[in-house]
């Protein structure tokens, strides 16, 4: 049940992101929802099906920005990392199942594991988008600007669903 | 297979990564031209070097052959040379054309040296052509710089060629563009350096000035370098003697043009009639 409705989160990120986020741009970078749903993953579902999860999700999110490649690169990337970030920050053996958000790991915890995942993303997303550092400055600032955007959207929609 | 298959699932989702990874860029550099020309101009970047480095080891390997080819064509550039010289002469001569003008005279045998010397009293160098090759006694041996001796002996398979630096020597040769001549000896000392002697006196030269041979004696046509003038000695009396560095480098030879043209044995044996054969 928790999965299914995890997928349709998922879905709907999809959704949003090709739809309202890409189109709000603030000095080239762009608020990633997907990425925020992506790191929310249940941890009971294996690390492998994660990772086909990730691609899938890149994938159509590269067909809708004629990208192809660039997002489904990232992405899968962010889900093999994921587990391993998740695993450094969070020391708790009673976490084996359920999404991860910050009432199960504590805020601070949720805070630095969720900026970590999304400064990732977002350097590797632009480094492959120029595929060279050649104008740093303007790869400094896109990369900025999108985990402020990205982090600020996840700190947001944690506290929005919080059950307390 | 055990191990590898149990290695496999351990860290599958790593190779999951990995394959999902490489499709992506796969898809990324096919299908965008953006990341393609970057793809590729790295990647020739690194090919390019790669393939330099090994041309450069490689690239040693053929040498011989090369500079067998390039003698070659020398040599072809030469007979077309005179041959056209020839048609100009006639033309300008008689006013017409003349049918039987583009034959070539200059023929060529590539020989390679097997044998040399620049350090005796009396210099040799021995050629890897004989007679069964066509060479015989007296006939000129350049190379793609300029003169290298006359012929002196032949067996079957090999010739005995008398260096320019023999003293024995005496090359008929003149300044170029001019009609003045004399004769090209070496004086023993130094094996870059030569003589030309019995120059006139009023002969207007400059240091630089190339020297050829003048056609005179039938070894050599006309106007094959030989070197150029860097320096006079004067020692009174109505001939000058100036210092002549010869083209050739006698300390690398490597291949070299056996010449023959028509009419040579011809003119050899007129001139034996009233002379004795002095070169």
């Amino acid at each position: 049940m928790g999965i299914l409705v995890y997928i349709l989160g998922l879905l709907l990120s999809v959704v949003l992101q090709v739809l309202l986020f890409n189109h709000l741009s603030l000095f080239g970078g762009v608020a990633f929802i997907y990425v925020v749903a992506l790191l929310k993953c249940p941890v009971e579902i294996r690390h492998v099906v994660q990772i086909i999860m990730g691609f899938l999700v890149g994938f159509v999110i590269d067909i809708f920005c004629n990208t192809p490649g660039m997002h489904s690169l990232t992405a899968v990337s962010v889900m093999a990392l994921r587990d391993i970030i998740l695993h450094l920050y969070n020391n708790d053996p009673e976490f084996k199942s359920g999404t991860v958000n910050k009432d199960q790991i504590g805020t601070s915890t949720y805070a630095r594991f969720s900026l970590s995942i999304i400064t990732l993303h977002s350097i590797l997303l632009y480094i492959i988008e120029s595929f060279t550092l050649f104008n740093f400055p303007v790869l400094l600032t896109k990369i900025f600007i999108s985990v402020a955007l990205t982090f600020g959207l996840c700190m947001a929609f944690e506290y929005a669903t919080s059950k307390k | 297979m055990e191990n590898l298959i149990r290695f496999i699932t351990k860290n599958s989702p790593w190779f999951t990564w990995l394959f999902l990874a490489i499709v992506s860029i796969v898809l990324l550099c096919q299908t965008n031209p953006y990341h393609r020309s970057i793809w590729f101009s790295s990647a020739n970047f690194i090919t390019a070097n790669v393939y330099d480095f090994q041309n450069n080891v490689t690239g040693y390997f053929g040498l011989r052959q090369t500079n067998d080819e390039i003698l070659e064509r020398t040599g072809q550039l030469i007979a077309e040379n005179q041959a056209l010289r020839k048609q100009l002469q006639q033309y300008q001569d008689l006013g017409h054309y003349s049918q039987d003008s583009a034959e070539y005279q200059y023929h060529y045998v590539i020989a390679h040296v097997v044998g040399n010397t620049i350090n005796q009293a009396e210099n040799y160098i021995t050629l890897d052509k004989g007679s069964v090759d066509g060479i015989h006694q007296d006939l000129g041996v350049a190379d793609q710089n300029g003169v290298i001796g006359i012929v002196a002996n032949v067996s079957e398979h090999y010739s005995l060629v008398l260096s320019v630096l023999n003293p024995k020597l005496r090359l008929s040769v003149m300044l170029k563009g001019t009609e003045s001549f004399g004769s090209l000896v070496w004086d023993g000392k130094d094996s870059r350096y030569a003589n030309l002697e019995d120059l006139p006196r009023n002969v207007d030269y400059n240091n630089g000035d190339t020297i050829v041979t003048t056609g005179y004696t039938s070894s050599f046509p006309k106007d094959i370098p030989v070197g150029r003038v860097v320096d006079t000695f004067d020692e009174g009396g109505s001939f000058l003697t100036l210092q002549i560095e010869l083209f050739p480098n006698f300390n690398r030879l490597n291949s070299v043009h056996v010449i023959y043209f028509d009419g040579q044995a011809e003119r050899d044996e007129l001139q034996q009639t009233v002379e004795p054969n002095d070169n």
